[in-house]
């Protein structure tokens, strides 16, 4: 053998391991390029030396300390154990789950200290833990956001001075809490909602303090329609773990006293206005509800938006606690989130909190004792140096309290004013449809609500507003193509009120309707784009056609939108005008054929024959990656015209395409098709799914192109 | 990890790399498995069938394709599976559920078969040197045209052959000889084999005298006695770093 058995073995392990971790394509990327990434290496080497050489003074005297005295005194109980022992009340504020996952690995090196008669080991495997949670963390976050660059994502995380400060020098353990954290929510979005309520259940059970982040993601779910009703069995998992991970020690004295009152809970109403003799305002509570309110306004949360506003919300409320250097390592993954949004944007508002914050920590709060060095490193570098400059203090304090509220301004203003991905339907999408539209194609309209979920539609359509029979005096011809016979200028009207999010009421034969203001409005009829001012107004335009041969098939002869009536040669003659202007103003257009015209001709009944579907849409779009998915995973059969002058291009695609398969080239074609659709959207089979998928690419660039485009503060 | 196996043989510029595909330049096992297991799914939900019954009628309905086609391309056809599968089972001709079974595994299939890290760089940089790549593969032509399609490769090779088209699987030399062909090379030229399969790619490419180069992906080992590959590798980018040398 060329090279090791074990050592591939352990390849294939790990490589198993990871894949479970990530099971979609770009993570997997992702990870690669990561693990391959020089950063990714430097920052483990840094991360390896100083687990090694330098020990955390907390570490040392609290969590180490608190393990060393449960594990001599075999207790169940740890927190009891350490206070018979006489340890430091202050040791080990947190909950059983904390303890139970830093146990293993510590538990291994205090019996190797033990055999060896060292005192290394124990550290070694507290510090291993840390390690490990720290790694899991990173790939929660690879799991969260896929599109961005790993270098980007190894700068702001893993080579994070902030994050090896807290995690590694200054030695504080939050990184359990976090990393929970990270992944319930990974797991949420992938919609495995239980196992996302038990991660957020051992977060708040590990630190109770990550109680905060559960408003916000009730809100964001709330808001969410494909998670909507996920929300019982969310809370519920939440709650039972976190239930049964407490109840165990919920009556012991000893945890009572060191978890339950300890003095960090207090910390919450540390900071406060005071109003005159005995009235106190709190600021915490005030801004934390203050940051609620704020998300809970904005009109639709997405994955993005609903990330960025955990992490205002956690910031909001570092900012009015007093300083607490390891709760600022909740916020981090937030923070970079925010970063790979953000971009450029990002370094200039962040730097300088980050600056102060290790200034300020290193300068005041503990660090750790470096094994090779005979320096009392632990101390805090202003007792070190012996200066005691209150003043100073206080104005690097301010610093950072003042820099850390322009970094919260700057997220609010960059992440949910200006919006994410899709813009926040704060404004309405109005498509128009025009030509004439057989029933049986006016479905693909109505199904639309199967993707985007009920009461997300509004339709109008253009024959609700034809004149009343008062005008019978037009003729019947006249009157199906002459703009003149509806009430083309009632129909612009309501379509602008119902963007302007109001709702509009219709009169029709005598009865009234009324139509509510959605997300999305649906023009529909022959008329959709014929006037200008109503054409103005619509975001896509679409035009649709069935080949005359086809007429037969779809219309029958009494239908009152049967282009089949036109029989004389004026009417021809007008018809084909109305043809070519619709067609003209159109973005996208349809126009659906048989297959083979000459079989058409001898067939007596009526059976929708084989059809092809042809396409013009702006070239350059989408329609490379579209073909190439529908040859590839579909097998059908395209034609493209593509002339070189022109804006347009014509496909012209034939051949069965199953409604899994529109689904499938709809997760490889839209990005965050998730923040798009309802949870199990329901796409139609065949040329209908195809039209389907066309106009959502098509809505799905608009949203984004709304969102990139609009300016921010 | 690059290693050289036949301590004889030694690298020259080549004229032309020839690439194996399944489990070459992409891994097959994951994208196989998701895919057989939307089937499995698809087929509880169409007919009622559970997964024991469905995994042992597959299977069998496998072998005797197997042995009824022997080494062709056409008895790897998932189609001639899938009806077998549903005749076995009584279900007679039922033709739009075997095409319906088809589509849904390959569907699943391609979306779960990502590329290997580093083969698009790797065939640019031979393209830019002006050596000629291709492509030799066993199974049917239209759903491994599909596959390249899908990695975006459907114009990147100067030749293509599957076992289709001579109709005999790997190791027969005619696959490799039609190759030869289409790219108006000779035994004589500076030929290159990369595949993962010893007992087809590698012994295969031997007719031709080619340099062989065996991808070792995971646990799989390396082609012993006569299937002994020259050099074997474990990821593309080790590759083309062990390879920049002796073409420049
Ligand atoms: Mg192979």
């Amino acid at each position: 053998m060329i090279f090791n058995k074990d050592y591939t073995k352990i390849i294939y392990l790990y490589k198993k391991i990871t894949s479970i971790a990530s099971s979609n394509i770009r993570e997997k990327q992702l990870l690669y390029e990561i693990h391959k990434s020089k950063l990714f290496k430097f920052g483990l080497f840094i991360r390896l030396f100083l687990i090694i050489f330098c020990l955390p003074y907390i570490q040392k005297i609290w969590f180490l300390e608190f393990i060393n005295n449960s594990l001599e005194s075999l207790s169940i109980n740890p927190w009891q154990a350490h206070l018979n022992a006489g340890g430091d009340i202050k040791a080990f504020p947190y909950g059983y789950i904390m303890y139970l996952f830093y146990l293993p690995l510590t538990t291994l090196g205090w019996l190797l200290d033990k055999l060896l008669n060292l005192e290394s080991f124990a550290r070694f495997g507290f510090g291993i833990t840390t390690l490990i949670f720290d790694y899991g963390i990173l790939l929660g976050i690879i799991r969260l956001l896929k599109n961005y660059s790993s270098k980007l994502l190894l700068i702001a995380y893993w080579c994070s001075p902030v994050i090896i400060y807290i995690f590694y020098w200054h030695g504080q353990i939050d990184v359990l809490p976090v990393f929970f954290l990270i992944y319930g929510l990974s797991l949420l979005q992938k919609e495995k909602t239980h196992l996302a309520g038990i991660f957020l259940g051992l977060a708040i059970s590990s630190k109770f303090s990550m109680l905060a982040s559960i408003p916000f993601i009730f809100i964001y779910l709330v808001r969410n329609k494909r998670l909507k009703n996920k929300l019982n069995i969310f809370f519920a998992s939440i709650f039972i773990t976190y239930f049964f991970t407490i109840l165990p020690f919920i009556k012991s004295n000893s945890f009572q006293l060191m978890v339950l009152k300890n003095s960090e809970t207090e910390k919450l109403f540390s900071v406060f206005i005071s109003y005159g003799y005995d009235i106190k305002l709190f600021l915490l509570p005030t801004i934390y509800l203050l940051s609620l309110y704020l998300v809970w306004r904005l009109e639709r949360i997405n994955l993005d938006l609903f990330l960025i506003s955990i992490g205002l919300g956690f910031f909001s409320l570092l900012l009015f606690l007093p300083p607490s250097p390891g709760w600022f390592a909740w916020i981090m993954p937030f923070l970079v989130y925010y970063q790979l949004r953000s971009k450029d944007h990002y370094l200039l508002s962040t730097l300088p909190f980050f600056f102060i914050y290790l200034t300020y920590n290193l300068l005041y709060s503990t660090g750790a004792d470096i094994s090779f060095i005979n320096i009392p490193t632990e101390l805090p570098l202003q007792k070190l140096f012996g200066f005691n400059n209150s003043k100073l203090k206080s104005i690097l304090f301010t610093g950072l309290q003042a820099t850390g509220l322009i970094v919260c301004a700057r997220m609010y203003l960059f992440g949910i004013v200006r919006n994410n991905y899709y813009r926040g339907f704060g404004d309405k999408l109005a498509i128009g449809i025009s030509g004439f539209i057989p029933d049986y194609i006016n479905d693909i309209f109505k199904s639309f609500e199967n993707l985007f979920g009920p009461r997300s539609i509004s339709f109008l359509e253009v024959s609700d507003y034809k004149k009343s029979k008062n005008h019978n005096y037009l003729q019947a011809s006249k009157s199906l193509l002459n703009p003149n016979s509806y009430n083309l200028s009632r129909l612009t009207k309501d379509l602008y009120l119902l963007a302007d999010g109001k709702s509009i009421l219709q009169n029709i034969n005598n009865s009234v309707r009324k139509i509510e203001s959605y997300d999305f409005i649906f023009i529909n009829g022959i008329h959709s784009l014929t006037i200008k001012r109503l054409r103005q107004r619509l975001d896509l335009k679409i035009f649709f056609e069935i080949d005359k041969e086809l007429d037969d098939y779809f219309f029958t002869k009494n239908n009152k939108n049967n282009s089949y009536a036109f029989i004389s040669k004026s009417e021809k003659k007008e018809f084909n005008n109305y043809q070519e202007s619709q067609f003209k103003y159109s973005d996208l257009s349809f126009k659906i054929s048989p297959v083979n015209s000459n079989i058409l001709k001898t067939k007596e009944k009526i059976v929708i024959p084989k059809l092809k579907l042809f396409v013009k849409m702006a070239n350059g779009f989408f329609h490379e990656e579209l073909i190439h998915s529908l040859i590839s995973l579909c097998g059908m059969h395209i034609d493209v015209e593509q002339t070189s002058f022109s804006d347009d291009v014509y496909l012209c695609i034939e051949g069965e395409a199953t409604k899994e398969d529109i689904n499938q080239i709809a997760n490889i074609l839209i990005p965050n098709l998730e923040d798009l659709l309802i949870c199990n959207p329901l796409w139609e089979n065949g040329y209908k799914g195809l039209i389907q998928l066309i106009i959502l690419v098509h809505i799905s660039n608009l949203l984004y192109k709304a969102s990139s485009s609009k300016n921010y503060v | 990890m690059f290693k050289k196996i036949n301590s004889l043989k030694n690298l020259d510029k080549p004229d032309a790399v020839i690439f194996d595909t399944d489990n070459t330049l992409y891994e097959y096992a994951p994208a196989n498995k998701k895919a057989e297991e939307a089937v499995e799914r698809k087929v509880k939900a169409l007919l009622g069938v559970n997964s024991k019954l469905y995994r042992n009628t597959y299977a069998q309905s496998k072998k005797e394709i197997k042995k009824q086609l022997g080494m062709t391309a056409s008895s790897h056809s998932r189609l001639l599976y899938y009806q077998r599968f549903l005749e076995i089972l009584g279900f007679k001709a039922q033709l739009m559920t075997a095409l319906d079974l088809e589509q849904t595994f390959w569907r699943t299939f391609l979306a779960n078969a990502p590329l290997y890290p580093g083969v698009i760089k790797l065939l640019d940089y031979l393209r830019s040197k002006n050596i000629l790549i291709a492509i030799v593969t066993d199974l049917t032509s239209h759903i491994q045209m599909r596959k390249l399609t899908y990695f975006n490769l459907e114009e990147t090779f100067d030749a293509f052959v599957t076992s289709e088209e001579i109709g005999a699987d790997k190791p027969d030399y005619r696959n490799f000889e039609l190759v030869l062909n289409k790219l108006g090379l000779t035994k004589k030229n500076n030929i290159w084999m990369v595949g993962d399969n010893p007992y087809t790619d590698i012994i295969g490419a031997r007719s031709i005298g080619a340099t062989t180069f065996q991808k070792i992906n995971n646990l799989e080992k390396i082609g012993e006695g006569k299937y002994m590959p020259d050099f074997a590798f474990s990821n593309f980018d080790d590759f083309q770093n062990n390879i920049i040398n002796f073409i420049n």
